[in-house]
């Protein structure tokens, strides 16, 4: 249902009102008269409501409710990155920006594509495999006692396989650079030497790159 | 829309046009394609099998097909029995099905399946494969089955589009973990939608020996080390960690730019620590990949043969290999072996520069199930071992012999090394037992998409009447000249459509 004038109106979408039944819903639901005296205006502001659908000639009029529109990819994606729901909601949201990506129509709004949900879960596999697997062989390394050098090799090369591309070494110098580093406490000028407290990775993409964290850094001096 | 399954020797894909389908039940996409017995003796099939008793699981069941096996040997706890190995393919393969159902594709609908299949598999490896997935509840015919390297090609020329109907010629170079294949195709047609196979090449060795040489490599390493593998009390335990971080070492270093991996042995083998560079890693790859040019040559040799120009087998089997690389335009990697940047180093050694290289899709392991699933946009006709059978029948049906069976091929490369001449499929009338008077007629059954045109003594093949003599003999050359010699006389004639060159 519709609420106008903070009163539900029994408007649905199955079911057209005239103007004088929308009044009596009003009316009835204890909007003042004084309000709904001012209907002209209050009519130019229901036909303006995207929530209604307003049909018949200027003098017949009858409102129904409009059905809920289709999320758009752009809606679709913003709920995605609003934060954590359900993965069968997180599947169908996919499933419409990746149908808007491949242009297919395939992907109806409200429908479940088998196929769209269960490539969407494989990415997130893809993912988390991906973190196991360094997970494992961190821990492999460390109980056989391999080298820092071997260690922090082999962790850079599994990060190379999922395009991340390391800022700096852990424990080397720099020059501050804000764009890359980030300040493990005071503000550091530019320029100024510093040491790595923990590198930073960019993420590259096909045609772009995205720094996923800034390497930490602390001026030389305090160290 | 058409579903792609590509039964690979150890993994198997489904896709649509799409993409791949993820069938995985734990965090692989593809299912593995590995078949096996419970502890209570119970068929498991993919992930589960997996983890079946020791002796009881059967991987690479597909292998069997190749090496023309019926039986493999499974180890139950009341001891050793042969298992089917078309009956385990048909369990796996209906598993695929019930997996492709969950995910809303219905592989049991007529025509809804492209399988792929290798092109150097004869008919009744083919149809071994077709009988197990009909038994699956696939409804299945010949047409459905895709040569595994055509399809790798469509890959490539779905997701290049070319504006150009001049011909080009492909060489697919598929490297998975137990085999190398290789196949010459020439693709022609208006934006290039018309692919032949020239010629197809396959052998038993892939990415698995490459691992046990890294390992003798990494023996050798750990001598200069001061350990000594094969005098430590458990040899075979520290020789399987060994093969462990040669696996591991080769895919670290196919990633682009990485020219080192360390390989740490656990404490109990004295917690060594040594580095393997790339360098060692293409010094013991150096013997496989020439291996691998031979077959590359005995490929683009035996493709020759498709030429009309008047060229012996002879000539053929001396033309430099220089000469040879010079025709292919294109040559596409397949496979996760070629993710090794040595292969992709050789072949552009090998072939000119004016050859192009490229994978055939990214990841190389889905190329044959991306190119099954867009293969019903491509006319395609296999020259080196041809999709019809030419039956003759006499006496109103009640007599026949198969004349030439499908995908039997026209020469095999073995027969280009001694360079014999007239090189051709051949059979005599002794050969099949035929009658030496009396007549009958020649029949071509089709299994592409297809009619077979072709042409004998000025009439169609497909009823060409032949009168019964001693000397009988019907030929095909790999050129698709046909020849038949009966009681009137020498005929000749020729398959229609074919990409010879002339």
């Amino acid at each position: 249902m519709v609420t106008v004038l903070g009163q539900e109106t029994g408007v649905e979408a199955s079911v057209g009102l005239t103007a004088a039944q929308l009044k009596a819903r009003l009316r009835a639901g204890g909007v003042a008269e004084e309000r709904l005296r001012s209907w002209p205006r209050l009519r130019t502001q229901l036909a303006g409501d995207p929530r209604l659908r307003v049909a018949g000639d200027p003098n017949r009029r009858t409102y129904r409710r409009a059905d809920a529109p289709p999320l758009t990819a752009a809606q679709a994606l913003a709920l995605l990155a609003a934060g954590p729901s359900s993965a069968a909601s997180r599947a169908h949201l996919a499933a419409i920006v990746a149908a808007a990506l491949s242009g297919s129509t395939s992907a109806e709004p409200g429908e479940l594509d088998p196929a769209a949900v269960a490539r969407f879960e494989q990415r997130e596999k893809d993912a988390v495999r991906a973190l196991a697997e360094l997970a494992i062989e961190v821990e492999e390394l460390a109980v056989n006692g391999a080298s820092a050098r071997a260690l922090v090799h082999n962790v850079r090369i599994r990060a190379g396989q999922a395009n991340l591309t390391p800022i700096e070494r852990a424990g080397e110098f720099a020059s501050f650079d804000r764009e890359r580093h980030q300040p493990i406490g005071a503000p550091i000028a530019d320029g100024a030497r510093v040491v790595v407290v923990r590198p930073g990775y960019v993420w590259k993409q096909a045609d772009s790159e995205i720094l996923v964290a800034r390497a930490v850094v602390q001026e030389r001096s305090s160290h | 829309m058409s579903i792609a399954l590509d039964f690979g020797t150890s993994t198997t894909f489904i896709a649509n046009r799409d993409g791949v389908l993820p069938i995985g039940s734990g965090m692989a996409a593809s299912m593995p394609s590995v078949v096996g017995y419970s502890d209570d003796g119970a068929l498991v099939i993919g992930e589960e099998a997996q983890s079946a008793p020791l002796g009881q699981v059967v991987r690479s069941v597909k292998r069997a097909i190749t090496q023309r096996r019926d039986f493999v040997d499974v180890a139950f706890p009341s001891g050793v029995r042969d298992v089917g190995v078309d009956d385990l393919i048909g369990h796996l393969l209906h598993e695929v099905v019930r997996r492709g159902a969950v995910r809303g594709q219905d592989l049991t609908a007529p025509g809804a399946v492209r399988l792929g299949c290798p092109a150097m598999w004869d008919g009744r490896q083919r149809r071994r494969l077709l009988d197990a997935a009909q038994r699956a509840g696939m409804a299945l015919t010949m047409e459905g089955l895709v040569d595994e390297p055509v399809a790798a090609g469509i890959a490539w020329l779905a997701a290049h589009p070319s504006g150009t109907d001049a011909p080009l010629r492909m060489l697919v170079f598929d490297m998975g973990g137990g085999t190398l294949d290789i196949a010459v195709l020439d693709v022609r047609g208006p934006n290039h939608h018309e692919i032949s196979v020239l010629a197809a090449v396959g052998v038993g060795e892939g990415g698995d020996a490459l691992d046990e040489s890294i390992a003798d490599d990494l023996d050798f390493m750990l001598a200069s080390e001061g350990l000594d593998v094969l005098a430590q009390p458990r040899a075979e335990l520290l020789h399987e960690q060994l093969v462990d971080a040669a696996r591991s070492a080769k895919v670290a270093l196919s990633a682009e730019g990485v020219t080192e991996v360390p390989i740490v042995l656990p404490p109990a083998f004295g917690g060594i620590e040594i580095w393997y560079e790339r360098d060692r890693i293409e010094a013991v790859f150096q013997r496989q990949m020439e291996r691998a040019e031979h077959y590359v040559g005995a490929a683009l040799r035996v493709a020759r043969m498709t030429e009309l120009v008047g060229r012996s087998a002879a000539d053929i089997a001396r033309l430099p290999i220089e000469a040879l690389v010079a025709d292919i335009d294109l040559v596409l990697l397949s496979g996760g072996m070629t993710q090794l940047p040595y292969v992709e180093q050789r072949l552009r050694w090998l072939f000119p520069d004016t050859t192009r290289i490229e994978r055939a899709a990214l990841p190389p392991d889905q190329a044959v199930a991306l190119g099954l699933a867009r293969a019903g946009n491509y006319g395609r006709i296999n020259m080196y071992r041809p999709a019809f059978d030419v039956v003759l029948d006499w006496a109103d049906g009640r007599g026949f012999r198969t004349v030439y069976e499908a995908f039997t091929p026209l020469v095999e490369a073995a027969q280009l090394a001694p360079g014999g001449g007239d090189l051709r499929f051949i059979r005599t009338g002794a050969d099949l037992g035929l009658p030496r008077e009396g007549a009958g007629r020649l029949r071509v059954v089709s299994y592409s998409d297809s009619k077979v045109r072709a042409t004998l003594g000025g009439a169609k093949l497909d009823g060409f009447a032949v009168a019964f003599a001693d000397q009988f003999e019907f030929s095909i050359y790999p050129n698709g000249r046909i020849r038949i010699t009966d009681a009137s006389g020498v005929h000749e004639g020729q398959i229609e459509d074919w990409h010879t060159i002339s």
